[in-house]
C-alpha cells in the first residue's frame, strides 16, 4: 500500500490534544499510526503557494527572475498570474517559465494576447480555457499542460528552490495541485 | 510496542525540524530601474520563535556591468536595526541576472526586514525568497514548542514505550508546523528617495496613465488543503496630507467572503520612522477556499489630486491551524 504525501485541512483536526492521556496505555497500532501521520502530516503538507504582487509591465522591465520553494515529495506546481490591461490594442502574452538547479526541468506557458482586459484581470492557468500555450523552451521539451515541473525530492533541500522567469504579469502564485504531490513516499 | 518503530518516528520528529522549510519571505519588488540609486525594502515579518538561520535567495538584474552591495537588516525594539548579513560587492556582467544565497538568523523578536541595494551601475532588484534552514536539532526543549528526541534515552533493551514519547510526536511536530509562518502574500516597493509610486492619487476617471497608478492589483493565493483560514496581515505606508490621516490601504477577499473578509487600515500622515514612529498597521483577514481570490487597495481619500498616498508593503502570513 502507498505511503501518501499530506494536504491536511488543519482548522478541522485538534491540533492540542494529545494522542493518549493515559498514563499505561495498552500497546495499541493506532496509537503508533496516529504518531507518524503528524510526523508524515506537516513533513509533507504542501507550503501555501503566495501571492507576490509586482509591477510587471513596464517595458523594459517585463521580465524577472523569482526563487520558489517547494515542501518535499511536490512533483508540479499550477500558477496563476494577473495581468494588467491597458485597454485597446493586444497585448504580448504572459510567459512562466522555470529550471531548477540547472537540470531544465522547464515548463512555458503562455496565455493568448488579448486586448481588452479590465486592470486585475485574472488569467486562470489552473484548468482549460482560453488561454493558448507556446512551444517550449528550450526546443524539444514537451509540454502538455500548464503543469509547471519541480523535481521531486523526498527532502527539502536548498536546491529544491527554483529559478522562475515571469513576463509582462502583474501578481503571479505558483501551487502544488493534488495531483502535484508524490503517489508514494516509499519510491522517493 | 516494539520500540523500534516509535524510536524511527522519533527520528523522523528530528529530521522534521530541520526539514520543514516554507517561505518566510517571498516578496518580488516593485521597482524602478536603468539607474543605480540605492533602494530600500521594508516589511513586516513573524519569524520562528527558535531564532532560526533562514536562507534568503536574492536575485536581480545587473542591467550594465557592475557591481550589487544587498545588505539584509532586521529591526527589534531592543536593538534597533541590525545587520544580519556580511555585505559583500557581487560584480555581475551587462545584463545577466544576479542571484545571492545567504544563511541570515532572524531573532524570535525581530519585526521588520529591511534589504538594502546599493550597485555600481543601472541594476534592478527583483526578489527575495527566505526560508528556515537550521542545522541542528536542539537537545532541549525549545520556545517553540519542539523537543527533540535522543536515541540514547533507549539504550537498553526492552526499554519502556512512554506515552509522553507517543504524544511528543504530535506535539512537536505541530509545534514546527505553527510556529514557521508562511508567507501567503507580499507587495514591497522601494522606500528610499525614488519609489516606482511615490504617490497615488484618486482621480475622478478610472483611466490609467503609466506614470499614475489606481489601487494595485487582484491576485490568488494558496492555501492547499484549507477551508476557512485566518491570515495575519501587516501594512506599511503613509499619507502627506499634513491635516489629517485620510489615507487607507485595504486588503479583502472578492467573492466568496464574509465580513471578516476584508480590513481597512488608516495609514499615518508622518513617515514611517522606527523607532519614533512606527507606521506599521496589522489585522485579521479570513479567507475561504484553498485558492482565494484576493484584492489589495489604496484609497487617497482626496480627489483633488493634491495630497498622495504611498503604499510601502503589504503582506500577510498564514500560520496553519488559524
Amino acid at each position: 500500500m502507498a505511503t501518501l504525501a499530506s494536504r491536511t485541512n488543519w482548522t478541522a483536526i485538534n491540533l492540542d490534544s494529545p494522542i493518549t492521556d493515559e498514563a499505561t496505555p495498552p500497546a495499541d497500532l493506532e496509537m503508533l499510526a496516529l504518531a507518524e501521520f503528524f510526523i508524515r502530516a506537516v513533513y509533507t503538507a504542501p507550503y501555501c503557494g503566495a501571492g507576490l504582487i509586482f509591477e510587471g509591465n513596464t517595458p523594459g522591465f517585463e521580465t524577472r527572475q523569482i526563487s520558489q520553494v517547494f515542501a518535499p515529495a511536490t512533483t508540479r506546481a499550477r500558477y496563476f498570474f494577473g495581468r494588467y490591461g491597458l485597454g485597446g490594442a493586444a497585448q504580448a502574452p504572459t510567459k512562466v517559465a522555470g529550471e531548477e538547479s540547472g537540470l531544465g526541468v522547464y515548463s512555458v506557458s503562455a496565455s493568448a494576447a488579448t486586448g481588452t482586459e479590465a486592470f486585475g484581470g485574472i488569467d486562470d492557468t489552473h484548468g482549460t480555457g482560453a488561454v493558448g500555450y507556446s512551444d517550449t523552451e528550450p526546443a524539444g521539451t514537451s509540454n502538455a499542460d500548464a503543469y509547471f515541473n519541480v523535481r521531486e525530492l523526498l527532502t527539502s533541500t536548498p536546491v529544491s528552490y527554483c529559478a522562475v522567469e515571469v513576463q509582462r504579469a502583474t501578481s503571479l502564485c505558483l501551487h502544488t495541485p493534488p495531483e502535484g504531490q508524490s503517489g508514494d513516499l516509499e519510491l522517493l | 510496542m516494539e520500540e523500534a518503530p516509535l524510536s524511527t518516528l522519533l527520528s523522523n520528529l528530528n529530521e522534521l525540524y530541520l526539514l520543514h522549510r516554507p517561505q518566510l519571505i517571498d516578496v518580488a519588488y516593485t521597482s524602478r530601474g536603468n539607474d543605480d540609486r540605492s533602494r530600500e525594502y521594508e516589511f513586516v515579518v513573524q519569524p520562528s520563535a527558535d531564532g532560526l538561520p533562514y536562507r534568503f535567495v536574492h536575485r536581480w538584474l545587473q542591467q550594465v556591468a557592475g557591481d550589487c552591495t544587498i545588505t539584509v537588516q532586521e529591526y527589534t525594539a531592543a536593538g534597533g536595526y541590525n545587520t544580519i548579513n556580511s555585505p559583500s560587492p557581487i560584480a555581475g556582467g551587462g545584463g545577466a541576472w544576479g542571484e545571492l544565497s545567504e544563511l541570515c538568523t532572524i531573532d524570535a523578536a525581530a519585526t521588520r526586514i529591511r534589504i538594502g541595494y546599493t550597485n555600481t551601475d543601472n541594476y534592478f532588484p527583483a526578489h527575495v525568497l527566505a526560508f528556515p534552514e537550521p542545522s541542528a536539532v536542539p537537545s532541549v526543549p525549545v520556545a517553540s514548542g519542539f523537543f527533540g528526541y535522543n536515541s540514547g534515552l533507549w539504550t537498553a533493551s526492552n526499554a519502556p514505550c512512554t506515552t509522553e514519547f507517543l504524544n511528543r510526536c504530535k506535539a512537536s511536530a505541530v509545534a514546527v508546523l505553527r510556529d514557521r509562518r508562511q508567507q501567503a502574500f507580499s507587495f514591497c516597493q522601494d522606500r528610499s528617495g525614488s519609489p516606482k509610486w511615490p504617490g497615488l492619487y484618486d482621480l475622478p476617471s478610472v483611466a490609467v496613465l503609466e506614470s499614475v497608478h489606481k489601487p494595485i492589483s487582484r491576485f490568488r493565493i494558496s492555501l492547499p488543503g484549507q477551508t476557512r483560514t485566518a491570515l495575519r496581515v501587516h501594512c506599511l505606508g503613509h499619507t502627506d496630507n499634513p491635516g489629517a490621516s485620510i489615507g487607507t490601504a485595504y486588503v479583502r477577499q472578492v467573492g466568496g467572503g464574509d465580513a471578516n473578509s476584508s480590513i481597512g487600515f488608516i495609514l499615518p500622515n508622518t513617515v514611517d520612522s522606527l523607532p519614533t514612529v512606527n507606521n506599521a498597521q496589522s489585522g485579521s483577514l479570513v479567507v475561504f477556499g484553498d485558492t482565494p481570490e484576493l484584492e489589495i487597495g489604496i484609497r487617497v481619500g482626496d480627489a483633488t489630486g493634491v495630497y498622495r498616498t504611498t503604499l510601502n508593503s503589504f503582506v500577510g502570513y498564514w500560520r496553519p491551524g488559524d
